[in-house]
């Protein structure tokens, strides 16, 4: 039987695809660093890991659960954009290794053939550069692959036919997997010949029932989901970090550090807000009203309505994040923690670290101290964020001497219940003298303005006296004209 | 002999027996040993260890750890008048002799041991890091028979770095049984999505966590409102909202959806409870929105801009409908049958503006009596009138002799959960006075109550930790007076201050929910 004795050609001067691919590794790790930094530190505040046996459990309920879990991890390291893009490349080249070991085995001589490893890698780069979790499942299945070439007897590999199945259940997602087990059944018909090949439908049957088995003993799997669900993993157009680009992620991050001069000025948002992009425009007219010139440049802008100063009852990943600036901007803390907490939940875990450092700052911003020491326990359980905690506890400590709010029990100020003037003419009442009641009564006024409306306009003009007797902002000013001139 | 058979026959060897008499003979003379209970632990749970093949080694190993900690036995070196601050607060809690382990905590702890020891003598020994962890069987056997055991806790941190004895408190056992299994929902903190929520039942007696629904098995949408008929866990319903959604009815292990809506003429079934007889459920179908503050010690107002009455009978299949509980003068929510099934208790409300003025909003419970045989309620009754008594009465709950309301009192709106300032409060339905009640509530949310099968236990869920995860406390109801509540036992106590999700809608089962995962998610595809 000429199984058992397979001898399998030994690769020899590969030298140059080694060199090559750690070649495409370097630039592949430079340019996604120096092309995508923000896109990175955005996929680490999205992901979510501490080393808990609920999490695991957690991660149970989310096919491929090992993978899952890897890369979760791997993903807290994302924060620094070379080390994401240097883990990427990692994964990336070691698929072409893989991939080019595998078809050095299966060609045998033919080493030309082996230049085919590139090929995965190359399209995997391309289409799932920000998919790491699908990274690692080809990963994980093409060393699956190398080490079943690497079995000479038809036992061995029968073995581990039957054993790739329950494990890589854990590491692939299914349809995955039957990829890998209808290959290595070609494997066996090429080196065992036709009448081995049936006993592969041995594997073939626990793919079957491997679903059905995790659904009723670990985590139920949807049956939709149970042997395709791998819509989205080559579209790139259903990623948000691709789809999104990379400059609306800057502007987000940027935004979080209270940059504004930065993004309105260097990054052009000004400009770009004003040709009319609604999601920069948004962000444009933020960073307008955190900067206190929302009433001098409001008219600049391509706004209609006041319902573009943010995202009202709109739940998704631009617009939570949006609005929870948006709220931060006019300290109303509790809403920007509900954003805050409405943004973690779009994500695959359930919770995502981005999320739970907003809510540490926003808790302590409010006095809930046990809120805060209890996002903080869950914190320090990850690996990459010693310093914050350190650091919040010390807040903390000093807040707990200083904060001494008198916040009501009920208050008729309720976030999104009312239009924009006047949930922010209510919210006002609720904040002193303070800045943020300006943004507020601000807010107020653009939103009349933009709605024609004279005699409210007035009003606020005069509420709480923001505006007594002082020079009015361009935007104010010239609207005032146009309705004492009767133009309005 | 099959593997299985293989390990069974080791476990009932003498060699296991000698292993398990000697920690026993350890135990007893409080030798301090770090490891020690886990090694306990292993030898008392038989059926965990079945699972493993090679027993024998997997001995020898324990063994082994057991000489090298031995070695390393620590005593406290001081000793303190005060009580030890341990999470969750068990000083002086009355628990029922079947709960499981109360395991705890000593915050900011590099090592704790603790002896239980009970009134006939009899002692447990463990340490951990900072918390400790007791092996179930063993802890069992310690309250089994017992009044009361003595806990004596010893703590190494930084200001103790010898370590500290604290002074012993006391855990009174109650001579009346707790219902084995609960069943409550876990979800995000009330906020407006969800990720992952679900249904699930826990066995009390130990710390056995299974999923009686999931979203993932409904399209991901909200699951909420489950009810169990006199406990029996073959009887209960649930909704499931989203895609394919609808009301589960499970009636002697059958289980079926039901389109209330449908049947109702546009009114779905939200809050539920089903009648003794199992033949009826009464719903209350609420049109539920909610507003959030902006600034305010409340978060979050839940309200309902209309709410009806209707009773499903299950026998013909139908949805009665009564005009004065199905118009729009009133508002109704919460039904709560009493344990006769002769009244139907429940919330009532006359409508005001919402969310705006919800300081005007209060409710009252009024009960009515319920015809067993049509399904037909009577004259209305008022039990508790907000008009007179003031605030918002919600939740009515009856207690298995019918002689108690335990009901939810907040200072106004339709949903304390989110009210801070919502406590619980008892009513002598005999007597219509008050009874005692604040040992069991805090200045924090408390609400979401139900009574045990035999009438002596109470349990609800708390704010009082955080302020913004519920979680489940449990409260001995001697027939006099409430004792002191304890919180929800967990294996790890942090997973009570971590798990980021928030319990409701809290019920006692006397076993658990048997349903096939692929069975109960075929009803939704």
């Amino acid at each position: 039987m000429k199984s058992e004795k397979i001898v399998y050609s030994k690769s020899s001067n590969c030298k140059f695809y080694y060199v090559v691919v750690v070649a495409l590794m370097l630039f592949f790790a430079i340019f996604t660093a120096m092309k995508f930094p923000y896109t990175y530190i955005t996929m680490e505040g999205d992901s979510f890991w501490i080393s808990t046996w609920d999490f695991w459990l957690l991660k149970l309920t989310i096919t491929p659960a090992l993978t899952n879990w890897i890369a979760d991890y791997l993903m807290q390291f994302y924060r620094w954009p070379f080390v994401a893009a240097s883990i990427e490349a990692l994964a990336l080249g070691s698929v072409a290794l893989l991939a080019h070991a595998v078809f050095l085995r299966i060609t045998g001589s033919k080493r030309h053939f082996a230049w085919l490893g590139l090929l995965p890698a190359i399209l995997l780069g391309f289409y799932c550069t920000f998919n790491f979790s699908f990274l690692l499942q080809s990963f994980f299945f093409f060393v699956f692959l190398y080490v079943f070439t690497l079995i000479p007897s038809f036992k061995g590999k029968l073995l581990m036919g039957l054993l790739t199945v329950p494990i890589g259940f854990f590491l692939m997602h299914t349809p995955i997997l039957l990829i890998l087990v209808i290959l290595q059944a070609l494997l066996i018909l090429k080196y065992h010949g036709v009448k081995k090949s049936p006993y592969w439908l041995l594997p073939l049957i626990m793919l079957y029932f491997a679903p059905i088995i995790y659904s009723q003993q670990l985590a139920f799997i949807p049956f939709e989901k149970r042997y395709a669900g791998w819509s989205g993993y080559f579209d790139p157009l259903t990623s948000h970090y691709t789809r999104d680009g990379e400059n609306l992620k800057k502007i987000i991050c940027l935004a979080n550090e209270g940059r504004w001069e930065d993004i309105l000025y260097r990054e052009h948002l000004r400009s770009l807000g004003q040709r009319g992009n609604i999601t920069l425009l948004h962000y444009a007219l933020l960073a307008e009203s955190a900067l206190g010139t929302l009433p001098d440049n409001l008219l600049d802008y391509p706004i209609r309505e006041e319902n573009q100063f943010l995202y009202p009852h709109e739940r998704n990943y631009i617009s939570l994040q949006f609005n929870r600036l948006f709220y931060l901007n006019l300290g109303v803390f509790d809403e920007a923690f509900h954003q805050a907490q409405e943004y973690s939940l779009q994500m695959v875990n359930g919770d995502c670290f981005s999320s739970l450092r907003q809510m540490v700052d926003y808790s302590i911003e409010e006095g809930e101290w046990e809120v805060a020491d209890k996002y903080l326990r869950i914190l320090a359980k990850s690996s990459c964020h010693k310093k914050f905690v350190e650091e919040r506890r010390e807040t903390m400590e000093a807040a707990k001497k200083t904060i001494k709010k008198d916040i009501p029990l009920r208050a008729d100020n309720f976030v999104g219940g009312y239009p924009l003037p006047i949930e922010m003419l209510r919210l006002a009442r609720y904040y002193g003298d303070t800045p943020y009641r300006k943004k507020m009564v601000d807010y107020a006024i653009c939103s009349y303005i933009l709605r024609g409306d004279a005699n409210s306009f007035l009003i606020a003009l005069n509420a709480f006296n923001t505006y007594t007797e002082k020079e009015l902002p361009r935007a104010y000013k010239t609207y005032k004209e146009k309705i004492t001139t009767g133009n309005n | 002999m099959k593997l299985r058979d293989y390990n069974r026959a080791f476990l009932r060897s003498s060699w296991y027996s000698g292993v398990k008499s000697g920690l026993l003979l350890l135990e007893k003379a409080q030798i301090n040993l770090a490891f020690c209970s886990l090694i306990r632990n292993f030898a008392a749970q038989k059926h965990e260890m079945e699972e493993f093949f090679d027993m024998q080694k997997l001995i020898y190993i324990a063994g082994l750890l057991f000489v090298l900690v031995a070695c390393s036995r620590r005593e406290a070196k001081e000793c303190s008048e005060a009580m030890p601050e341990i999470f969750p607060d068990y000083v002086g809690v009355t628990v029922p002799e079947n709960i499981c382990p109360m395991n705890f905590s000593v915050p900011e702890c590099e090592h704790v041991r603790a002896i239980v020891e009970n009134d006939r003598g009899e002692a447990l020994n463990v340490s951990g890091s900072d918390h400790v962890e007791m092996p179930v069987n063993r802890w069992h056997e310690l309250l089994k028979g017992a009044q009361e055991v003595k806990v004596t806790v010893s703590a190494w941190n930084q200001k103790h770095p010898d370590g500290v004895n604290y002074k012993p408190f006391t855990i009174n056992i109650a001579k009346d049984k707790i219902d084995p299994w609960i069943a409550y929902r876990l979800l995000p903190p009330g906020y407006e999505g969800w990720n992952h929520m679900g249904i699930y039942q826990r066995n009390i007696e130990c710390f056995d966590v299974e999923p009686i629904i999931e979203n993932s098995q409904n399209n991901n949408g909200c699951v909420n409102c489950h009810s169990f008929a006199n406990y029996s866990p073959r009887d209960f319903t649930f909704h499931a909202r989203g895609e394919n959604g609808g009301t589960i009815v499970m009636r002697d292990g059958k289980m079926w959806k039901v389109d209330i809506k449908a049947m109702s003429k546009g009114r779905h079934g939200s809050y539920n409870i089903w009648h003794p007889s199992k033949r009826y459920i009464a719903f209350s179908s609420n049109s539920t929105h909610q507003s959030f503050y902006g600034e305010s010690k409340n978060k979050i107002e839940v309200y309902d801009l209309w709410s009806d009455l209707i009773v499903y009978d299950i026998d013909n299949e139908e949805v009665l409908q009564d005009e004065r509980f199905t118009d729009s003068l009133n508002l109704e929510i919460f039904p709560s049958f009493s344990p006769d099934g002769k009244w139907l208790y429940f919330s009532t409300a006359h409508p005001v503006n919402m969310p705006m003025e919800t300081d005007k909003l209060h409710y009252s419970i009024v009960r009515v009596p319920f015809d067993t045989e049509t399904g037909k309620l009577g004259a209305l009754d008022t039990v508790y009138s907000a008009y007179e008594r003031g605030g918002t009465a919600l939740m009515p709950r009856i207690s298995p002799d019918g002689r108690y309301m335990l009901f939810s009192l907040g200072e106004c709106g339709a949903f304390n959960l989110y009210h801070t300032e919502s406590d619980l409060k008892m009513m002598d339905l005999d007597t219509g006075e008050m009874v005692e009640t604040d040992i069991i509530n805090s200045p924090r949310m408390e609400s979401f109550h139900v009574w045990s099968s035999n009438g002596r236990w109470v349990m609800y869920v708390t704010k009082r930790f955080d302020g913004r995860y519920t979680r489940v406390m449990l409260a001995y109801w001697d027939g006099k007076r409430f004792h002191k509540p304890f919180l929800l036992p967990q294996k790890d106590p942090e997973d009570n201050t971590q798990l980021l999700m928030a319990y409701n809608v809290v019920e006692f089962i006397t076993g658990p929910v048997i349903v096939s995962r692929d069975e109960m998610a075929k009803l939704f595809k």
